[in-house]
């Protein structure tokens, strides 16, 4: 198959970024709850949900790219629906798209495993918690620091590379991926 | 202008889906393409238009002859701009954000000087009759409206040969007759070549030219004539005795005004009674505030003023669970109940939540599957299914559960006859068993034949209502014809 | 110039773009409250005099972020005074103005920027290409459409019988029920859209023309300069005092 990535690709990571931006909007109703109750572990324990739209896009279009377009639609979505980080969303998205394209550019964007997953995953979270470190003040946090590091990488493993695999399969079942990569099952 | 030869498509996974299909579509007329529910029409309008296998995986073998040249293995900008596709959902084939946008879209592909761009537009929408729209938000336009924008944005391409899939499901029946016509119009003063599929063959049978019915193993060029009067014999929906049961109410709306927002209304001060055992229809053009009112009835929304009482009970005080217990919605989009990933856990949902026996849920599911004509479909996806497949499935998932009223938000839409007879002898069945059901749709036929009475809805309110008896459709236009002359 | 209310609703949106890129750097670069605490009275003001907007209804649509910032400060004072740590108060209330301050920015550029003219802005100043643009123009049309369905899917089950766990973690996991059916109409939206727009011969050639015609306009490129200067006169002032402290890294 070819490796290009296609129209239809283009507009289905679109159409993914964008339901994405709505399903986190309802996510934060659950995220503040969790705040409330677990401080600043609330926001590293559902940290790894906000992987989603990069990791889900690669998981499914399996072409160099996919990771960093899908990540960068969100990341303008997010900047259109009024998000407090300004540009800065698409500095995020960025380094998000990129720690997901990593991995894969790494195994020629042949193995799309947990594990290969997982490093996508816990990369774009490194990536983007850096960025965190240097601007939102994270290094505010003081010695809880590496606990919340702890738990943002489980949480990108769990919330992020594993419920996007579970996401993958059922809607590869709903027969709507036929003609994707991932209806080739290549690389599992 | 057209000639289909030996054609066969098979998909990868589902396997063949119709098999050496023949036949030719000819210059300047318009051609229907008839067939069951789930035969491969909408998959056959995807290979003239090379979406198959371009966009969509298929593997197609056979010639499809188009202007004396094979194009059966070339790609869709071979034909793009010649053969314009229109498809039913109106939203989907949209890609911009105002009308003018999305007219001038197809010709910027096509390098038109933009200073020509103006005439063309205005030329394009004038042909629909929807000028007035032309600066208008396309997320705030009517399903029909939105059909009319995309039928306009094609039509500014200039294509020779139009093909269309259901281009009026979902549409009342006054945009219906405006977009027959339109297809008539688009034959007669623009010399265009149509091919169309559409289920309301009623609708369009004054302005079809040649009948092209597709079977599994074949396709046959039938007498028009011949397929018109059969089709209405055939088609007769089977008739329900008229009840008159105004005693128990189960549902009584009483005041019920709601907005989604604070410019407009969308119901104001609806007051009506769905009685125990009765089946009535709810009718009405298009935005009139139809499914916005299942939506209210179902408790997924609060009204802004009155209240809603399900067997004298107030919904505000009832759980979404409760009401689902006594109320079984069937939405106007089916994929938005689907929850299992095969359609036979789909229809053991219900009865599993019940809590059945393992023997009484795989015995029911068997016997609804066969009924719902959806036996050999059990282990695919919900999702998967055809339009027509998708709404039985939805129904049917309902149905089973036995809910004591049952509301079905247009369940003809998509539906060829004979599916669509089955599925009201089923309604009468569990009607005649005391089930109460409410109904929406565009159907007057399904109306007059099946309904003890209706309620028509315009502009939010209820602009009239009474039995449905003989006279019903003289009444009906001598009402609405009295609204609108106002 | 003179009070002009649609000033900024008709700028091309290069510019609330380059705007709004040199607002989000000084945002985030600064840790002291008073650049930023000026440039969000400014913003406001201008707003005010220059777009259709009024104070209200930018402040009315950043009150979200006006709170989580607000907790934000909160959590970080307390995690500090539960270890012990200095409280640095200052670069504390630094911090929360500068979600504000870029939140508030980008509402004005948000509520006064049409998409399209973004979009297009993106492919004939950025080079985005424009298979990129229409297919962000096409989802973002679905956002409302979205919203609402979630909710329907969401009741649907919740009337079919399906209950919801009272564990966060637990429905963090199990939206994929709701998820899984949004995600997949909204893939075969997506391939229906990319198939309606190639049958109208989308990159079917190399080049396209545009219908909307996008210009940089003077008085649009001197405003925009007058209020970089301002941006820059304040900096200027503020760092004379002492009273800024721009570094990249935080902490
Ligand atoms: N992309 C696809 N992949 C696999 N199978 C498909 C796909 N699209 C349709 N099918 C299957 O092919 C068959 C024909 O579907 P199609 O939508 O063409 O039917 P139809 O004649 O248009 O039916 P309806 O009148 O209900 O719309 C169905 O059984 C359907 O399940
Ligand atoms: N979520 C929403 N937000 C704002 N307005 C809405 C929303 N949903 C529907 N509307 C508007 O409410 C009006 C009634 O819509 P509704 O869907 O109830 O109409 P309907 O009678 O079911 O029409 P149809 O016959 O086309 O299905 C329409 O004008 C529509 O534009
Ligand atoms: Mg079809
Ligand atoms: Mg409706």
């Amino acid at each position: 198959m070819n490796s290009r990535i296609t129209l239809k690709e283009i507009v289905v990571l679109a159409m993914i970024s964008a339901l994405m931006g709505v399903v986190f909007t309802g996510i934060d109703s659950i995220y503040e709850p969790l705040t409330a109750l677990a401080g600043p572990f609330g926001g590293a324990i559902i940290y790894g949900v906000y992987l989603i739209s990069a990791l889900i896009g690669m998981y499914i279009v399996r072409k160099p790219g996919a990771g960093l377009i899908g990540s960068l639609f969100t990341g303008v979505i997010n900047l259109l629906m009024g998000s407090p980080y300004g540009i800065h969303i698409i500095v995020a998205s960025t380094l998000q798209g990129l720690g997901v394209e990593i991995p894969m550019f790494l195994g020629k964007y042949k193995k799309f495993n947990l594990l290969q997953m997982s490093i996508g995953a816990v990369l774009a979270m490194i990536l983007v918690t850096i960025r965190d470190y240097f601007v939102f003040g994270f290094g505010m946090y003081g010695s809880l620091m590496p606990a919340i590091f702890a738990v943002r990488t489980i949480s990108s493993i769990v919330f992020g590379a594993g419920l996007t695999i579970v996401i993958g399969k059922a809607l590869l079942s709903t027969g709507v991926l036929n003609g994707f990569k991932i209806a080739a099952k290549s690389g599992e | 202008m057209l000639r289909i030869k030996d054609l066969s498509l098979a998909f990868p996974e589902q396997g063949k889906v119709f098999n050496n299909i023949s036949f030719n579509v000819r210059k300047n007329t318009i051609t229907l393409l008839s067939g069951n529910s789930g035969v491969g029409k909408s998959s056959l309008l995807m290979c003239i238009a090379r979406v198959i296998p371009n966009i969509i995986e298929g593997e197609i073998k056979g010639e499809i002859i188009y202007k004396n040249a094979n194009i059966a293995d070339k790609g869709i900008d071979s034909i793009s701009g010649s053969i314009g596709y229109m498809f039913q959902d109106p939203d989907s084939q949209l890609c911009s954000f105002t009308v003018e946008d999305e007219i001038a879209f197809g010709l910027e592909n096509l390098n038109i000087d933009p200073n020509q761009m103006d005439d063309i537009i205005d030329r394009a929408l004038d042909l629909t009759g929807i000028r007035h729209l032309r600066m208008r938000n396309l997320n705030q336009l009517s399903g029909g409206e939105k059909q009319k924008v995309a039928l306009s944005s094609i039509l500014a391409l200039d294509p020779e040969f139009i093909i269309m899939d259901e281009p009026t499901a979902n549409l009342d029946p006054k945009s219906t007759r405006e977009i027959v016509d339109l297809i008539r119009k688009l034959r007669d003063e623009m010399g265009k070549t149509i091919l169309i599929v559409e289920h309301k063959v009623k609708e369009i049978m004054d302005i079809v030219d040649d009948v092209i019915e597709i079977y599994e193993d074949g396709a046959l060029n039938i007498e028009k004539d011949e397929f018109f009067k059969s089709y209405l014999v055939k088609s007769k929906l089977p008739v329900k005795s008229k009840k008159s049961l105004e005693e128990n109410p189960v549902i009584k709306v009483e005041n019920l005004s709601f907005s989604y927002d604070k410019d407009r209304e969308i119901l104001k001060d609806i007051n009506f009674s769905l009685y125990e055992g009765e089946m009535v229809a709810i009718i009405g053009p298009n935005g009139a505030g139809k499914s916005t009112l299942t939506k209210l009835l179902i408790g997924l929304m609060e009204p802004c003023k009155g209240r809603i009482l399900i067997k004298n009970k107030d919904i505000s005080e009832m759980s979404p669970k409760d009401i689902g217990k006594s109320l079984g919605l069937i939405f106007q989009n089916p994929e938005h109940q689907f929850i299992k990933m095969t359609v036979e856990k789909e229809m053991a949902l219900g009865l599993e939540l019940g809590g059945a026996s393992q023997e009484e849920v795989s015995n029911k599911v068997d016997y609804y599957l066969n009924l719902f004509n959806l036996s050999s479909q059990k282990n695919m996806n919900p999702f998967a299914l055809s339009q027509g497949q998708k709404r039985r499935l939805s129904t049917a998932s309902m149905m089973i559960n036995g809910q004591p009223i049952l509301i079905l938000d247009e369940p003809t839409y998509g539906q060829d006859r004979e599916n669509l007879q089955e599925l009201l002898n089923l309604l009468y069945d569990i009607n005649n068993r005391g089930v109460s059901i409410l109904m929406i749709t565009h159907d007057m036929d399904l109306v007059e034949n099946s309904c003890d009475r209706y309620i028509y809805l315009e502009g939010g309110q209820v602009k009239h209502c009474g039995i449905v008896d003989d006279n019903f459709k003289d009444n009906l236009e001598r009402e609405i014809m009295a609204y609108e002359g106002e | 110039m003179k009070g002009n209310k649609d000033f900024i609703d008709n700028m091309n949106p290069f510019f609330k773009i380059i705007m709004l890129t040199i607002i989000t750097i000084i945002g985030s670069t600064d840790f002291l409250p008073f650049v930023s605490g000026t440039l969000i009275i400014s913003g406001l003001v201008i707003a005010h005099l220059f777009s259709s907007l009024s104070y209200k209804e930018v402040l009315y649509s950043v009150r979200a972020f006006i709170i989580m910032s607000v907790g934000f400060m909160n959590i970080i004072l307390l995690t500090r005074l539960l270890s012990n740590q200095d409280l640095e108060l200052l670069r504390i209330l630094g911090l929360g103005f500068r979600i504000i301050l870029i939140s508030i920015y980008s509402t004005i550029f948000v509520k006064t920027t049409d998409p399209t003219e973004f979009v297009m802005a993106l492919i004939k100043y950025f080079k985005v290409p424009a298979k990129f643009g229409y297919s962000f123009l096409t989802a973002y049309r679905f956002l409302p459409t979205f919203k609402d369905e979630m909710e329907i899917i969401k009741h649907a089950h919740q009337v079919r019988g399906i209950e919801e766990s009272r564990n966060p973690l637990i429905q963090v996991w199990n939206s994929k029920r709701y998820i899984i059916p949004m995600l997949a109409t909204a893939v075969r939206k997506g391939i229906r859209i990319s198939v309606a727009m190639e049958t109208r011969a989308f990159g079917k050639y190399e080049t396209r023309t545009y219908y909307r015609s996008l210009s940089l306009n003077k008085q649009e490129a001197i405003g925009s300069l007058l209020y970089l200067l301002y941006i820059a006169a304040i900096i200027t002032v503020f760092s004379i005092n002492g009273l800024t402290n721009f570094t990249l890294i935080y902490g």
